[in-house]
C-alpha cells in the first residue's frame, strides 16, 4: 500500500505561537534526553482514579483542554510513570504527566472506556526532592515550562534537598546535585532562579506567569543593584532593603498589567521614600552612581552639569536653564536628619553660560587630573572650546562632560542620534563640509613607522575627546597598533553618548570587530595563539578568548559570547553598531565632534596602507 | 455590512482570483454606471431602455466579477514575510547554526547578531549536545515522517525542533548530518 504524501506548510500564526512558546521556555534541560527514562522501570495497570497528580507539580500554567482533546483523538502516546510514597494507598505521578492524567481521568469520567485503566510505568519511590526532580525533567522535555515555575521548581527542590540533607548547599553542590538529578544548568540561571525566589516570590499570581529572564538580568537586578548601593552609601543595612523590595514586590499593581521596568520604578519610588527622595529627585542619584559607583555619597548629591545630563529626560534639565527650579531641589530627609552628612542638601549649579542646546564642548580626560591615562595631555578636546578651564579643580560649571575634581569618570554629553539618511538629519551639505574640512589638515607621515605614530596620535586625541582615552590599549599586532578594551564602566547611557560613539568608531578603525579575528591570531604558530596584549580578566582579549576557539572550531558566531553582550548592553550603549554606515555617518557629518579626527585617521589609514603596498613592490 | 451578509454576496469563487459578487447596492451602481456610460460602452439602445424602465429585468441577470489576484498576491507576500520573521526567530531561539539561517532564510550574520540580542539568546556553542544512538535514531525516522508531512524546508526543522525541544537545532542538525547517520540512513541503530 502505498503512503499517501501529505504536505503540509506551516502558517506564520503557528509559528508565532511557538515561538511564544520558546521564549518562555524553561532554561535547563535534562543531562542526556535519552536516558531520562530510568532503568529497572515495571509497567503495572491501573484504574486511573487510582493515582493521584503529584501536588507539588513546578508547572503551574497547562495547556489542559488542548491536551485533553488531543489524547481524546489520538490516544495517549507514551506511558508516563507513577510512585506510591511509603504507607500510601495509592499512586502519584512520578515524572510529569499530571495534566494528561488529569485529561484521562475526565475523559474515563465521560465514559470513554479506553481511558478507564491505563498501563503506567512504575518506578521506585526515592525521596521528595527525587520526585520534584523527576517532575522538572520530565517537564522540560515536553512543552517548555515558563520562566516562573521553572525557577520555582528549582527553588523549592533546593529547599527539599537541604531539608533532606540537613545542611545549606553552596551553588556547586546544588549544580552537582541537579545534575545527579538529570537536569544540567548553568550558574547564571541558578543565580537568576533564585533571585526570582528571594525577591519575586511574592509577585501577584496574575503576573507571574509573565515575568522572563530577561527581566531580571536586564531590568530588576541591575536595578536593584544599584539601589543596594546607594542604600549601602546611606549607612542602612543591606537585609532591611531586601525586606522592603520584597514587601514592594508583594503591593505591587498595575492596571496594565505586569511591565518589569514599571515594577523596577515602583520598587525605586518605595526606597526613594525610605531614604528620603521623590520618586523623581532619586533619579539623577542613581544616574551618578551608575556612573560612579565609588564615588562618596556628597558628590552623587551634588553632581556636575554633566551627569545631570547624561541622566537623561528625567534630570528636567531644561528648567534649569532657564533659572527655574533646579530638579534637585529636595534635601533627602534621611540627609537633614544627620547634620554631619557631607554635602546634604541637594543642589544643582547652574552652567556658566546655556551650552546646552548647541553643539556640546567636548570632554577629555584629565591628564594632571588624575586620570589615569597614560597618553599625555592632548589639547583636541580643548581646541573648540574657549571655556576650558585647565586649573580649576572644582566641577568646570557650563563644560558638560567634565568633573575632574571629584573623581568621577568624565560622561561626555549626548550626540544627536545616528540617524540613516531618509530621516533627513544629516545633510549633503553637512557631509561635503565634512569631507572638505577632514582632509584639509591630515598630516603627512614620511614612513610606515611614521604614519603608525600618527595614527596613533590621532586615535589618542579621538579617544581624549570624549574622555575614553584610558581605553586604548597599543597592541602592535594589530592593523593600525591598538585596540579599544572593553570598559568597566558605562561609557553612557545610550548610543547617542559621544564617548559610546567614540569607542564604537575606535574599535571599527582598529579592526578589532572584524568577522574575521585573524589580526588577533598570531598566524605562524599552529594553534593560531592570541598575541594581542593580555589586559585582565575583564580585558577585550579574554572576551575573545573563547569567541577565537569557537570561530575556529565551526561557529562564526563565537564573537557574540555572553560576557561580550552583556559589555555591550551594560557598557557600550546597549547595541551594536552597524559598522559601515557608522563609519560613514562619522566621517561626513560635520557637525559631529569627532568627524574631523575620523577623516584624519581614515587618511593616515590609506597612506600606510599605501606606503606598505608600495614596500612589498 | 456584517460578516455573514458579506459572506452571502460572494455566490460563487469560479476560480482562485475571481469573486462573484452580487447585493442589491452594488446592482443598483452598476445600473446607474451602465446608464452613465452607455455610449461609450456601446450598449445597444434596447438595453437602455430597459435600465429605464425595469432595471429590475437586467439587473437581476448580471453577476459582478472581481479579480482579488492582487490582493491575493498582497496577502501571500504578507503571509510570507510574517512567517519568515517568525520562524527566523524561531531558529534562533532554538539554537540553530548559522549557516542554517543563511541556508534558509538568507539570513546575514549582522541580522542573526541583531536579533539574537533582541531575543536575549547567545549563539549556540560549537560544541553540540551528545545524543545516545537510540535517540539519534528515532531522530532520522522523525525525520524521514516529517520530510514527507512538509513542503518548506524550514517547517521541518521547526517540526523537528518542536519534537525534540531539550535538544538545540544545531545538535539537531549534526545528528542528521554525522556520518553514521548518512551512511547507514539511520539504519544503524535500528
Amino acid at each position: 500500500m502505498s503512503k499517501q504524501k501529505v504536505v503540509k506548510r506551516m502558517d506564520s500564526k503557528q509559528v508565532g505561537a511557538l515561538v511564544e512558546s520558546a521564549l518562555s521556555q524553561q532554561h535547563f534541560a535534562a543531562v542526556d534526553p535519552g536516558k531520562v527514562v530510568v532503568d529497572g522501570i515495571r509497567v503495572i495497570e491501573l484504574d486511573v482514579h487510582d493515582v493521584k497528580p503529584y501536588e507539588g507539580n513546578p508547572r503551574t500554567s497547562t495547556n489542559h483542554q488542548e491536551l485533553k482533546d488531543s489524547i481524546r483523538s489520538r490516544g495517549l502516546d507514551a506511558r508516563f510513570s507513577v510512585t506510591k510514597r511509603p504507607g500510601q494507598s495509592f499512586y502519584i505521578t512520578a515524572r510529569g504527566g499530571c495534566t494528561r492524567l488529569r485529561a484521562m481521568q475526565e475523559l474515563a469520567d465521560e465514559g470513554d472506556a479506553r481511558f478507564k485503566r491505563m498501563e503506567f510505568f512504575l518506578v521506585d519511590y526515592k525521596s521528595e526532592s527525587d520526585l520534584l526532580a523527576g517532575h522538572l525533567v520530565e517537564n522540560g522535555k515536553h512543552k517548555p515550562m515558563s520562566f516562573w515555575d521553572s525557577a520555582m521548581g528549582v527553588v523549592n527542590l533546593r529547599s527539599q534537598l537541604e531539608q533532606e540533607r540537613g545542611h545549606s548547599l553552596s551553588s556547586r553542590e546544588f549544580e552537582d546535585a541537579l545534575a545527579e538529578s538529570g537536569l544540567k544548568t548553568a550558574q547564571p540561571i541558578l543565580i537568576d532562579y533564585r533571585y526570582l525566589g528571594e525577591t519575586l516570590a511574592q509577585l501577584q499570581e496574575a503576573y507571574q506567569q509573565s515575568v522572563n529572564r530577561n527581566d531580571i538580568r536586564n531590568i530588576l537586578r541591575p536595578a536593584q543593584t544599584l539601589l543596594a548601593k546607594l542604600w549601602e552609601k546611606h549607612g542602612k543595612q543591606g537585609s532591611d532593603l531586601d525586606s522592603l523590595i520584597r514587601f514592594s514586590v508583594s503591593i505591587y499593581q498595575d492596571d496594565k498589567g505586569y511591565d518589569p521596568q514599571r515594577l523596577a520604578d515602583f520598587i525605586e519610588a518605595e526606597v526613594a521614600r525610605e531614604l528620603g527622595y521623590t520618586a523623581q529627585s532619586i533619579v539623577p542619584v542613581l544616574a551618578a552612581l551608575r556612573v560612579s559607583p565609588d564615588a562618596p555619597l556628597a558628590d552623587l548629591l551634588n553632581p556636575n552639569p554633566a551627569s545631570v545630563q547624561a541622566a537623561g529626560d528625567a534630570s528636567n534639565l531644561g528648567d534649569s536653564q532657564d533659572g527655574a527650579a533646579a530638579p534637585f531641589a529636595e534635601t533627602p530627609q534621611s540627609q537633614r536628619s544627620d547634620p554631619d552628612a557631607q554635602s546634604p542638601t541637594l543642589r544643582y549649579e547652574q552652567p556658566a553660560q546655556s551650552t546646552y542646546d548647541t553643539e556640546p564642548t567636548l570632554s577629555r580626560t584629565g591628564s594632571g587630573h588624575g586620570s589615569d591615562s597614560s597618553f599625555g595631555d592632548s589639547s583636541v578636546g580643548s581646541k573648540n572650546d574657549d571655556n576650558y578651564d585647565d586649573g580649576d579643580d572644582g566641577p568646570i560649571a557650563g563644560i558638560p562632560g567634565l568633573s575632574v575634581a571629584s573623581g568621577l569618570t568624565p560622561n561626555p554629553p549626548k550626540a544627536k542620534p545616528l540617524v540613516q539618511p531618509s530621516s533627513g538629519q544629516a545633510s549633503l551639505v553637512q557631509h561635503q563640509e565634512g569631507l572638505a574640512l577632514g582632509f584639509g589638515t591630515v598630516p603627512q607621515a614620511s614612513s610606515i613607522d611614521d604614519a603608525i605614530l600618527l595614527i596613533l596620535d590621532e586615535v589618542q586625541a579621538a579617544a581624549d575627546a570624549v574622555g575614553i582615552a584610558r581605553h586604548v590599549v597599543i597592541a602592535p599586532t594589530m592593523p593600525q597598533g591598538y585596540l579599544m578594551e572593553v570598559p568597566d564602566k558605562p561609557l553612557g547611557s545610550s548610543p547617542e553618548d559621544y564617548a559610546v560613539q567614540g569607542w564604537w568608531l575606535l574599535a571599527i578603525l582598529s579592526g578589532q570587530l572584524h568577522p574575521n579575528p585573524r589580526y588577533l591570531l598570531d598566524l605562524q604558530t599552529h594553534d593560531g595563539k592570541l598575541v594581542l596584549p593580555d589586559t585582565g580578566r575583564n580585558g577585550f582579549r579574554s572576551r575573545l578568548e573563547e569567541a577565537v576557539l569557537l570561530f575556529e572550531a565551526e561557529d562564526q558566531q563565537g564573537m557574540e559570547q555572553n560576557a561580550w553582550v552583556d559589555a555591550i548592553k551594560l557598557f557600550l550603549g546597549g547595541q551594536t553598531q552597524d559598522e559601515a554606515w557608522f563609519l560613514f555617518e562619522m566621517a561626513t557629518n560635520v557637525q559631529h565632534p569627532l568627524s574631523e579626527h575620523t577623516t584624519t585617521i581614515l587618511n593616515l589609514i590609506k597612506q600606510l596602507n599605501l606606503m606598505i603596498r608600495q614596500e612589498a613592490v | 455590512m456584517s460578516r455573514s451578509q458579506a459572506q452571502a454576496l460572494i455566490l460563487s469563487q469560479s476560480d482562485r482570483s475571481t469573486l462573484s459578487l452580487r447585493s442589491p447596492g452594488l446592482l443598483h451602481l452598476v445600473g446607474l454606471e451602465l446608464k452613465a456610460q452607455a455610449d461609450d460602452l456601446g450598449l445597444p439602445p434596447q438595453i437602455l431602455r430597459i435600465l429605464e424602465e425595469d432595471p429590475q429585468r437586467i439587473l437581476r441577470r448580471l453577476n459582478v466579477s472581481v479579480d482579488v489576484a492582487p490582493l491575493l498576491t498582497l496577502a501571500e507576500f504578507h503571509e510570507d514575510q510574517s512567517w519568515e520573521t517568525e520562524a527566523l526567530k524561531f531558529f534562533v531561539l532554538r539554537g540553530a547554526p548559522a549557516h542554517l539561517l543563511r541556508e534558509l532564510f538568507g539570513a546575514s550574520r549582522f541580522e542573526v547578531r541583531r536579533l539574537r540580542q533582541q531575543l536575549g539568546v547567545s549563539p549556540p556553542p560549537a560544541r553540540v549536545q551528545k545524543v545516545p544512538e537510540e535517540l539519534q535514531h528515532e531522530i532520522w525516522l522523525r525525520w524521514q515522517e516529517i520530510k514527507d508531512e512538509y513542503e518548506r524546508e524550514a517547517d521541518r526543522w521547526i517540526q523537528l525542533s518542536n519534537n525534540y525541544p531539550a535538544l538545540s537545532i544545531s545538535t539537531l542538525h549534526q545528528v542528521l548530518h554525522s556520518p553514521d547517520v548518512l551512511q547507514t540512513g539511520g539504519r544503524k541503530f535500528a
